[in-house]
């Protein structure tokens, strides 16, 4: 049974980043779903980066989808490498026995 | 509401290169005051990119109020995130999904005006971030030609004493970009702060603790009585000298309603106003 986990993400650089995660028992991204009020150029970048996403199982595939929205996209108010590094942390956190499910 | 009637005036009025008026050189400005609904709002602006982009139109300067009172969300936004629905229900008012970025914005009928300028972007213009602080810089100028000490802020705002006074949002379409944003005349803030949900850690980049005390109305900081009028007259000079273009009054094309007409219903869809 996936679980869901919300991250909100706010830095100095960025626009206020909400990312909802579904994660399976196996600790793969199920879904994902990014939004607020930064800028992408093109738009249609971010649904790429979440379909990237999604499937993902371990860091080097979150880090891939970020390089290739680096140089595939442009971003204003949103870093693709630290949204990756982000649901990383946070399903580190999640996975590890005892914490989060 | 059909306010497809309203779109133009009754008859056609023919557009500058329609009438042989050289374009080159030429900001063109569409004043727009009557007040039309969110979905015609958005449907025009993004009708003036398209037809910039294919070069059909001149660079264009619109400026515009919404009616009724509207909310617009930013393309990436979460609608259930950003407004209270079940209050913009209750006061009846319109919410809107925009096709450029950023935050929810309250457009208040008789408290703010909305500027659209659609353009190629070549020089300044071509580098995303450098383009904002172009056209948000005009917006600055715009007040401080009406003798209020605004700066742009951040990516995309314009600020006066640190508060909120333009919030700005910028699309691109093949070379060109259309940047539209708000101007906070005298809105009503209770009715923002009761429409408007703002995630505490945005509020605390800001140094505020609601959404009421991060924004400021154009009334609260002008040295003296400024009617929408001057304000619109001065965003034209504005940008007229930013961009080294001589403003001509005009309205839309033929072909331009066309396309805002062929946009307009999905905006008032609830499959793109929900889509996030």
């Amino acid at each position: 049974m996936p679980s869901k986990v919300v991250l909100v993400i706010r830095e100095k650089h960025t626009k206020t980043i909400t990312v909802e995660a579904r994660v399976s028992g196996e600790c793969r991204l199920e879904d994902v779903k990014i939004t607020g009020d930064f800028f992408i150029y093109p738009p249609e970048a971010l649904e790429e980066y979440e379909r990237l996403l999604r499937g993902c199982e371990n860091a080097e595939c979150y880090l891939n989808a970020a390089a290739i929205m680096e140089r595939t996209a442009e971003a204003i108010g949103f870093d693709w490498r630290l949204v990756s590094e982000r649901i990383i942390k946070a399903l580190e956190r999640y996975c590890s026995p005892g914490q989060g499910r | 509401m059909d306010v497809s009637r309203d779109v133009g005036p009754p008859a056609h009025t023919p557009a500058m290169q329609e009438l042989g008026i050289a374009v080159a050189g030429v900001l063109r400005v569409i004043y727009d005051l009557a007040g039309r609904p969110p979905w015609w709002q958005m449907a025009l602006d993004e009708a003036l990119l398209e037809s910039v982009a294919s070069s059909k139109s001149p660079p264009t300067l619109r400026l515009y109020v919404f009616s009724p009172s509207s909310v617009t969300i930013g393309y990436f936004q979460s609608v259930h995130e950003a407004v209270r629905l079940d209050e913009a229900q209750k006061l009846g008012i319109p919410v809107v999904r925009r096709f450029t970025g950023g935050g929810a914005v309250y457009h208040d009928e008789e408290g703010e005006i909305t500027y659209s300028i659609a353009v190629q972007a070549s020089g300044m213009l071509r580098d995303v971030a450098s383009s904002y602080r172009v056209l948000c810089s005009a917006i600055a100028n715009a007040l401080r030609r009406l003798g209020v000490d605004a700066a742009p802020s951040g990516f995309n705002d314009v600020t006066v004493a640190g508060r909120k006074i333009s919030g700005n949002a910028q699309a691109r379409r093949r070379g060109a970009l259309l940047q539209h944003g708000t101007i906070l005349y005298n809105a009503n803030k209770e009715v923002m702060r009761r429409l408007l949900k703002v995630h505490k850690e945005k509020l605390n980049a800001h140094g505020a603790g609601r959404i009421d005390e991060r924004i400021v109305n154009l009334v609260e900081v002008a040295k003296k009585p400024i009617s929408l009028g001057e304000l619109a007259e001065s965003i034209t000079a504005a940008f007229s000298e930013t961009l080294g273009l001589k403003p001509v009054e005009g309205w839309y094309s033929r072909g331009e309603l066309e396309l805002a007409r062929k946009y307009v219903g999905r905006y008032r869809s609830s499959e793109w106003n929900l889509k996030r």
